[in-house]
């Protein structure tokens, strides 16, 4: 019989997928997030049972029926909550959340800034394709200025949210951006993300083809440029947040920041670090002396 | 004096937050807001004591789906706000009730709408728990009388929530929050306090990243296994979406029918299981005048009663479902009566007549945020 951390062969992408297909649009920026996460998933040989993913609602958060994981497909928004309380009760678990801009940077973006300064160890994939995509192309607050949609027949005239900037401002501990054109570079930040032992922001230029005829492949495409050789020194907070200011002919992507920080986890002093709440036998608990203090 | 030392002076929200740890909490979410607040408090101040994980969080969509997270994950979890908060926390009741994970949601009533009078109390709110969140799920809720039944009835409440796996409601108000209670120690150390975690899936490790039919809509009483993510061989989605018994998006008209089946015949397994209580009768067995009153009005009318002769009280703290037919017995016993309860338009008396058929006579209803006097149900039974 093997224990359920061995297996015969090593997990491979097809481990972490179901019989469906995916119903995205054909050419859709999701589909190859999706395989870079999946190949993320296979290299760092992350058992399907050991996971949990948590979506909020969106075209990207569909993946949810895509994947052979445990998972929560939660609601518009609330991904990070209910991520963030599976992590504290069961540390084992891998955690990751995952969903679109207007889910995580719009009605969700409370829980955004509030996860990051909890840092948990917590992998966050923000699918960014600048429109919301689900309910048929509305602006979305990561939408350029100026930008026309059927909510906005006139152009946005609010500045887009800066995700990076958000998450250095509110102390997340590994922040990232990546290019769903560019899978094997965005795979690579996916594992940095999961390896990395805090709360980790990667945001993802996602292009919808359907409803963003803005912020294309080629729009996309000529602009990003790699981190990585450019000098950029990810420890460093003034760096990151100089490179988080790009925006326009050029987009950097890559790992703009990085540290070590104790996890929300790590500094509860009731629980041991990796204690999960699951272990505490809960069939007779003793309130007699806590009853004395009400005499 | 010598039995003064088996006695203990305790408030509503104490003994919600003693009846939760009796229970085995491990997770609680809050928000501040009077006057649910002690109860954060209480928990927090005990965290280190029963190694329970307590959150402010930063709003009250976060409570609710943290808690939801929690219980997803495993653990007996819960969280409690006023009826401002628990309006932001209706959406996360739905996902609970549409994931049937358990969920035990404390709501302390003050008056509303809106931010109203904080620190005043009320009725006000039953009609909106009962109803809260879009389309149907099957919830109950329960509302205590005194610190003693607070104390059982959150007990009760978290074995609830794991045997049908949905949200059970508590619903108090500020007058029982933080009224203080003298009651015997023993009240408190005597019962049955066996827990039960309801159905959960085995491991099944020969195929540890297989999925399996979370969602089994052919189970009979409604209540299919649930598996602790983590668990080889029982990998689910738990779905905001409408799903199939894996737990994947499905609007299928027939899959969607039997999900909606599976989770609704729930109720129907609650009442022929007879895990609610019925109503208490309190003072004489034959009685001119019944006084129905249900949560925090019980001490206020039995204080009544003891200056009335010829009056009883029929006191409701398990509220909903109820069992139809066996209610109606109970109120086949009534003379008169006089609906005692904190809110404009006698919500529970609709609700009686709505359920039951059975009319009360009469109303006495406050809503100016004072608890009710017993001179001023004393008055209105003798006018
Ligand atoms: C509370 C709530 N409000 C609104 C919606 C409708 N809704 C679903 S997805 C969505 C936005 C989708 O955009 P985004 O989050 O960027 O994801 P995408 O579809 O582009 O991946 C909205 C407004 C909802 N499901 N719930
Ligand atoms: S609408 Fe846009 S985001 Fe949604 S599947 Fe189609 S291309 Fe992708």
């Amino acid at each position: 019989m093997l224990s359920d951390n061995q297996q015969p062969t090593p997990l491979t992408i097809a481990d972490y997928a179901n019989t469906m297909f995916p119903t995205w649009c054909p050419g859709c920026g999701n589909h190859g997030l999706l395989v870079a996460m999946k190949q993320a998933l296979a290299e760092l040989q992350l058992q399907p049972h050991k996971l949990f993913f948590v979506w909020g609602i969106g075209c990207s958060s569909n993946t949810s029926n895509w994947v052979n994981v445990y998972g929560a497909h939660s609601l518009h928004g609330r991904a990070l909550p209910v991520a963030v309380a599976i992590k504290l009760v069961n540390p084992a678990l891998t955690v990751i959340a995952e969903g679109g801009d207007g889910d995580g940077y719009g009605i969700g973006v409370g829980h955004f800034i509030h996860s990051m300064r909890r840092n948990l160890d917590i992998t966050y994939i923000v699918h960014n394709n600048q429109i919301y995509g689900l309910t048929t192309g509305q602006a979305s607050p990561t939408s350029d200025k100026g930008m026309k949609s059927k909510s906005t027949p006139c152009g946005v005239i609010e500045r887009p949210i800066n995700p990076l900037a958000l998450a250095i401002s509110s102390n997340a501990t590994y922040i990232a951006r990546g290019f769903s054109g560019d899978v094997a570079h965005l795979k690579q930040l996916i594992m940095g993300g999961i390896k990395h032992r805090g709360f980790a922001l990667i945001d993802v230029l996602q292009p919808c083809v359907t409803f963003n005829n803005q912020n294309t492949y080629p729009w996309v495409q000529e602009r990003v440029y790699k981190l990585e050789g450019t000098g950029h020194d990810p420890k460093d907070k003034a760096q990151a947040w100089q490179r988080a200011q790009e925006w326009g002919d050029k987009i950097p992507i890559g790992l703009f920041f990085q540290e070590d920080r104790l996890t929300y986890r790590d500094e509860i002093d009731q629980f041991a670090k990796d204690e999960s709440l699951l272990d505490h036998d809960i069939s007779n608990i003793d309130i007699s002396k806590t009853l004395e203090e009400f005499k | 004096m010598k039995n003064e030392k088996n006695k203990i002076l305790i408030s509503g929200n104490e003994a919600i937050a003693l009846g939760a740890i009796k229970a085995g909490l491990k997770f609680y979410a809050a928000y501040p807001m009077t006057p649910a607040s002690s109860i954060l408090h209480f928990l927090a101040g005990h965290e280190h004591e029963y190694k329970i994980l307590v959150k402010q969080t930063e709003d009250e969509l976060a409570a609710m789906n943290m808690t939801i997270g929690a219980s997803l994950a495993g653990v007996r979890a819960m969280c409690a706000t006023a009826g401002g908060g628990f309006a932001l926390m209706v959406e996360g009741l739905g996902f609970g009730g549409m994931i049937e994970t358990p969920l035990v949601v404390g709501v302390v009533s003050r008056p509303g709408p809106a931010t109203s009078m904080p620190t005043w109390s009320a009725q006000g709110d039953l009609r909106f728990v009962m109803h809260a969140a879009p389309d149907e799920f099957p919830r109950i809720i329960l509302a205590p009388g005194d610190a003693a039944e607070a104390y059982h009835l959150t007990f009760r409440a978290f074995n609830l929530a794991d045997k049908y796996q949905l949200p059970v409601i508590i619903l108090s108000d500020k007058n029982l929050a933080e009224s203080y209670f003298t009651v015997e120690q023993k009240e408190f150390s005597e019962g049955n306090f066996a827990i039960d975690r309801g159905r959960i899936a085995q491991a099944l490790t020969g195929q540890p990243n297989s999925t399996y039919l979370r969602y089994d809509p052919s189970i009979p009483d409604g209540v299919s296994p649930r598996a602790i993510p983590g668990t080889p061989g029982r990998l689910f989605l738990a779905n905001s979406d409408e799903h199939d018994e894996v737990g994947y998006s499905e609007e299928d008209s027939a899959s969607r029918s039997a999900q909606m089946d599976k989770r609704m015949r729930k109720i129907a397994t609650i009442i022929k299981n007879q895990s609610l209580g019925l109503p208490k009768w309190y003072g004489p067995a034959k009685a001119n005048l019944t006084l129905i009153c249900w949560g925090s009005n019980k001490g206020v009318a039995l204080a009544a009663i003891s200056q009335l002769p010829d009056c009883n009280v029929l006191h409701f703290s398990e509220l909903y479902p109820l069992d139809v037919p066996r209610v109606q017995a109970e109120l086949g016993k009534i003379k008169r009566s006089l609906c005692v309860e904190g809110n404009y338009s006698g919500q529970f008396a609709d609700y009686l007549y709505e359920r039951t058929g059975y009319q009360v006579n009469e109303r006495l209803l406050k809503y100016d945020g004072r608890p009710f006097w017993v001179e001023e149900i004393v008055a209105k039974v003798k006018a």
